[in-house]
């Protein structure tokens, strides 16, 4: 039990870590880096406490209690899980989602119609943020009016194209 | 010496299992399910999976799997919750993370798209016909539908079930939401 809290803890301070970085510096986008750099600066922090304690050398022992279950590998597994799942929580919170946009404003005006959705949700909201970004981020290329498919985005096509292949997938989208 | 422990490996085992189980299924049978259905059936298959996961867990208490003298129920009751929740993020994270990105983004799916034409080179009218926003909310309301996380009717749709998976991870999604502010631009 005692490797669980201990997950837990550290867990605790890497979200509260977290917090006061966006609160100190407020954004919008997700930023990988400092997002990254805390989570490893709390696993380093964990993984040394507990390989220098001499607590983990007992945990064979014949003391078998509650307390002292020994699920060390376990805690560790549910500490990487645990930081892996909320970065990528927080990244969905950042970015837009049109499935939770549409359960939230049906929930909030308790109906709506396909047309007030669609009307809610036009092209210039759902798509051309999008190909703005693909731009930004070197995927695709505007020129002459046109979008081109550049190196990077050619890469994504042909892992995407390999995954649909394995599951044997319709286009998704 | 670090080393690990029977339990320890009885859980990692557990999870991995468990885990591998609903790839394996989720490759071999979801070929066979159309993709307004797919939110619904994979709701099913993690559940399902989550019970064999707590049965796996709870095995000691019935068969001989592991030492019965070495470790107290409470024990084992701690290590099977361990291994429900373990599981549960894995499967968390593949479907955020790996297959939400292939079924429902439409940053890859205009790639996609445009992959298709030689050259592959598009405007965004051409865009537009091929993809749309009326495209991409009826694909999602069909999976939401069919998830029962709405209900339709003609061509209104309400709240469905008010408890669902998803629904969890939009209530998570408001509270992160509500420390650091709602999304200013749609990504």
């Amino acid at each position: 039990m005692k490797y669980l809290v201990y997950s837990l803890i550290v867990f605790g301070l890497t979200v509260i870590t977290h917090f006061i970085f966006r609160w100190l510096r407020p954004m919008k986008k997700v930023d990988a880096v400092p997002i990254l750099a805390i989570a490893l600066f709390w696993s380093g922090v964990y993984a040394l406490s507990i390989i220098s304690s001499n607590s983990f050398s007992k945990i064979h022992a014949t003391d078998a209690s509650f307390w002292n279950t020994p699920l060390f590998f376990t805690s560790l597994l549910l500490y990487f899980l645990f930081v892996t799942s909320y970065f990528l929580l927080h990244i969905m919170t950042v970015h837009e989602s049109p499935s939770i946009a549409a359960v939230l404003s049906i929930k909030f005006h308790k109906k709506a119609s396909s047309a007030e959705l669609i009307a809610e949700w036009p092209d210039k909201r759902l798509v051309f943020p999008r190909l703005e970004d693909l731009v930004t981020s070197g995927c695709l290329l505007y020129a002459d009016g046109k979008y081109h498919l550049r190196p990077l985005g050619q890469v994504i096509v042909r892992i995407v194209a390999g995954y649909q292949q394995l599951l044997n997938l319709q286009v998704g989208g | 010496m670090i080393s690990i422990s029977a339990l320890d490996c009885f859980v990692l085992l557990n999870v991995f299992g468990s885990f591998f189980l609903f790839l394996l299924v989720h490759g071999l049978a979801f070929r066979f399910v159309a993709p307004a259905n797919i939110l619904k059936w994979l709701q099913c298959l993690f559940l399902t999976i989550a019970a064999v996961n707590v049965a796996l867990g709870l095995s000691p208490f019935f068969t001989d799997v592991l030492p019965a003298s070495k470790y107290r129920g409470s024990s084992i009751f701690l290590a099977a919750s361990a291994a429900c929740v373990i599981y549960s993020l894995m499967v968390f994270i593949y479907v955020a993370a790996i297959y939400a990105m292939y079924e429902s983004s439409i940053r890859i799916r205009i790639l996609r798209e445009i992959s298709m034409r030689t050259p592959a080179v598009m405007s965004l009218s051409e865009i537009l016909n091929k993809y749309n926003a009326r495209l991409i909310l009826q694909k999602r309301l069909a999976r939401l539908v069919s998830a029962g996380d709405l209900r339709q009717n003609g061509e209104v749709y309400s709240p469905g079930h008010p408890l669902s998976v998803f629904l969890i991870y939009i209530e998570m999604v408001k509270i992160l939401r509500a420390i650091f502010g709602k999304p200013e631009v749609c990504n």
